[in-house]
């Protein structure tokens, strides 16, 4: 049992509500000095939002912090940092524009400071110095950081925190893009905090990942706290099995491996675009579920773009067969029926401040017409029925965008194109960032569309998802197509990743 | 549930403050002008000094729906007096009308060309062309009269002012909320990308919303000759800002988005003029009334800026 002195963070009934979202329930946490600390848990569990607020990027709506023995409350990330928390961001943490050093002391100019003049040397002759003790010495500090790959900028911005000297790190889901060299990095710096007595929390997917790291590893699901499990405890099933909390059955993806596709509705033939891919074909049936694989660069959410207008071809065309026309720009798209949600759902695919039947109508104004004007009437007829065949859950219709969850945000954008009875919809990442219960819904709702001989294409950087609903599956690579599957059982995802790397 | 319903009324306060603002307005200085400022007299000359801004403000709000500044308005006004004056004068008066307003689409569908054909932002396009304009302005004062054809005098009456207000105001209206022109204009606004994505022809709709506020350039170009007789470079100087003040005192998000309305133009207006036809009447000079009006104006940015769409205060 750890003493009470040995406790370093205390967090009480923490709570974060975005308008109708309860994104941290009621949480209480304790962290002690010298463990690292992981917390998982699915998409809108609520680790991420809990430690943003540890790190002064959210105000807690209700809750209190003690650091330390003091009582904790940080105005910002910067004053959390001074405070003793630095967080390191899933995302981008490091500005363009600026050289590495100018990165890494952020916000500390004042130790180079003479005379209210910085001395550049001195600081570039720090971070090298910095970089060096590291072990890195392929980027200096003088160099300017838009050069760096994203890995690279990811350890300036661990060093940017360290140099701070916290008594707690967040790694924010920081390793997921890192290869095998960065991840050992982070963990020697996880282990030399710890021998000093300070601590880290750490926020990751990967299961093994965790169960090497971890002393401690805190379960959260939708919001609340589930388990808190000790060293021994750490197993991935054991892990799994709390974050999902219920037995994962078999009907989650589809259950049929039958192919009831019928006629070709539309046909990509050697769609080329230089920087993005590269002589791509492939046909689109009726029915048909059309799963695209790869990496992230792989050009496959380009190829959405190009395929639903939004990019023009340097070479090839689309050719929808039923209208007997070429798509060249997404107004041919729309009037062919055809539809397109964004992998970057929330920038790209629905405005969010604007209601919900604003969104909703955006695609279909002709049915809210009556004779010259569109009428009010109508458009709520439509957007009521596409709340009620989608179940989205909002106090009603004129409520904003912004303010639904991150699954119901989906089903707004997905609404929007069934509410223009689109034929073909071309999802990219259609479940990304969306909790388990909403997953489900979309898959059912997915199965139901191919039912009614809707055509999907759908892009996916998650395996299971791929192997699981299409009924063709096409791995990219590099912007070209290098593997086709048809669906049948045997199909696995080794076979899958072989053509993707 | 408490905080819901607390936020829920703070939204519904911040979008009929405006509206209160005005009556409040009007309320206090009726009392302090004894019941003068709402003599029918005093009244009709309210109406009839609003009459030209407001509708100056219909035709911006469409191009500022889509989140586009303008700030060529006024000196498009005035080219737009110069080309009616000079073609009544020189072929026909009844080409006035129609001159004016074809001056004004063909001026402002020209800083939209250069907008979306140079992927320049229209701000400063707007400028540009306004720098422009004066230029021009300036030569054709010099070598030709600028005068109301005699025959269009008629013009000038307080009802014709008020009518052709009310008229812009109720097509203004129908086209913002009732048709496709503004709700994808008011989507543009919201989130280009997203309209780009949803299948919407942005540029012909940013094209068409210039097509509007130049209409409305034209037509204040007609009432600015009927009232004025004349024109010159000094002509709706400083008109751009004025409607840009008026529209945020009523409400108007600069952005623009799906909250943009008809009325924000027409609410600061009347603001304005009563504030400054009441403060008159009470003896206040035009200094103070030049700072009351800027202490409001500041506070009304201050309570109803959105704060949560922008988060980053530059």
């Amino acid at each position: 049992m750890e003493r009470k002195s040995d406790v370093l963070l205390q967090a009480d009934h923490m709570r974060k509500e975005f308008g109708i979202t309860k994104a941290v329930k009621d949480i209480d946490l304790t962290i002690y000095r010298g463990e690292v600390r992981t917390l998982i848990g699915e998409n809108g569990s609520g680790k991420s939002t809990l430690s943003n607020m540890f790190a002064g990027v959210y105000m807690p709506t209700e809750g209190t912090m003690t650091l330390r023995g003091e009582p904790y409350k940080p105005e910002n990330i910067i004053d959390a940092r001074m405070k003793g928390i630095g967080l390191v961001v899933q995302e981008v943490g490091t500005i363009d524009g600026l050289t590495v050093a100018e990165n890494m002391f952020m916000g500390r100019e004042k130790r180079f400071c003479s005379c209210g003049l910085v001395n550049r040397r001195k600081m570039m002759e720090a971070a090298d110095k910095a970089l060096a003790d590291n072990g890195i010495d392929h980027f200096h500090g003088a160099d300017l950081i838009d050069k760096l790959t994203f890995e690279d900028r990811k350890l300036v911005e661990v060093i940017m925190v360290m140099e701070a000297d916290p008594d707690i790190m967040i790694f924010d889901e920081s390793t997921t893009a890192l290869s095998r060299k960065g991840r050992d990095l982070i963990y020697k710096i996880m282990e030399m905090q710890k021998k000093k007595g300070k601590s880290i929390i750490f926020i990751s997917h990967d299961l093994d990942e965790v169960t090497m790291v971890s002393d401690r590893v805190t379960v959260m699901r939708d919001g609340d706290y589930i388990a808190t499990l000790e060293k021994e405890e750490i197993t991935p099933e054991r892990m799994r099995n709390l974050m999902i909390g219920r037995e994962l059955t078999d009907n989650y993806y589809r259950t049929d491996y039958e192919c009831t596709c019928g006629d070709v509705v539309l046909q990509v033939k050697d769609l080329t675009k230089e920087g993005m891919f590269e002589d791509v074909s492939f046909d689109i049936h009726e029915g048909e579920i059309v799963g695209i694989g790869g990496l992230t660069e792989c050009g496959m959410h380009e190829l959405c773009k190009a395929v639903f207008g939004i990019y023009s071809v340097d070479k090839g065309e689309i050719y929808h067969v039923g209208a007997g026309r070429k798509i060249k720009s997404t107004l041919d798209a729309l009037e062919s029926k055809m539809g397109y949600l964004s992998k970057n759902r929330e920038v790209e695919a629905m405005m969010p401040s604007a209601s919900i039947r604003d969104n909703i109508m955006l695609t279909c104004y002709d049915k809210a017409k009556k004779g010259m004007i569109l009428s009010p009437r109508k458009e709520k007829e439509i957007t009521r029925q596409q709340k009620d065949k989608l179940s989205i859950k909002c106090r009603d219709m004129e409520q904003w965008g912004r303010e639904l969850s991150g699954g119901n945000k989906q089903k707004v954008v997905i609404a929007k194109w069934l509410a223009n009875d689109s034929e073909i919809l071309i999802m990219d990442c259609p479940t990304r960032g969306i909790d388990i219960g909403v997953k489900a819904a979309i898959y059912e709702l997915m199965n139901e569309l191919k039912k009614q001989k809707k055509a999907i294409i759908m892009v996916s950087e998650e395996l299971p998802e791929l192997i699981g609903m299409s009924d063709v599956i096409y791995i990219m690579k590099d912007g070209k197509i290098t593997g086709s599957f048809q669906r049948n059982e045997m199909v696995t995802e080794h076979d899958v990743i072989k053509h993707m790397i | 549930m408490n905080r819901e319903i607390k936020k829920i009324n703070g939204d519904k306060v911040k979008e009929y403050l405006p509206a209160a603002g005005l009556v409040v307005v009007i309320l206090l200085f009726t009392a302090l002008t004894g019941g003068r400022m709402i003599a029918p007299t005093n009244l009709l000359l309210i109406m009839k000094q609003s009459a030209m801004q407001i509708i100056a403000c219909v035709g911006v709000t469409f191009v500022l729906a889509h989140g586009n500044l303008d700030f060529s308005f006024g000196a498009n006004i005035a080219i737009s007096c110069a080309a009616g004056a000079i073609v009544g004068a020189n072929v026909s008066y009844l080409l006035f009308l129609p001159v004016c307003i074809l001056t004004g689409i063909l001026l402002e569908v020209f800083m939209c060309f250069i907008h979306l054909s140079c992927k320049v932002p229209a701000i400063v396009v707007s400028w540009a062309l306004m720098f422009f304009d004066q230029g021009i302005m300036t030569t054709l004062v010099g070598k030709f009269p600028m005068k109301l054809p005699e025959e269009l005098v008629f013009m000038d009456h307080t009802w014709f002012y008020i009518i052709m207000a009310v008229a812009v105001c109720l097509i203004g209206w129908y086209l913002l909320d009732y048709t496709r022109l503004g709700k994808y204009n008011k989507a543009i606004g919201s989130n280009i990308v997203n309209a780009r994505f949803s299948g919407i022809p942005v540029n012909k709709f940013k094209y068409l919303a210039y097509v509007v506020s130049g209409v409305s350039v034209g037509i204040c170009a007609i009432i600015c000759m009927a009232r004025g007789r004349t024109a010159s470079t000094l002509t709706a100087s400083g008109a751009a800002i004025d409607v840009l003040i008026a529209v945020v005192l009523g409400g108007m998000s600069l952005g623009g988005g799906t909250k943009t309305r008809i009325s924000a133009g027409i609410i600061g207006t009347l603001m304005l003029e009563f504030l400054t036809n009441g403060l008159t009447m009470v003896g206040a000079d035009n200094n103070l009334i030049g700072m009351v009006k800027g202490l409001i104006f500041l506070t009304a940015v201050i309570i109803t800026f959105d704060r949560k769409a922008v988060q980053v205060v530059i």
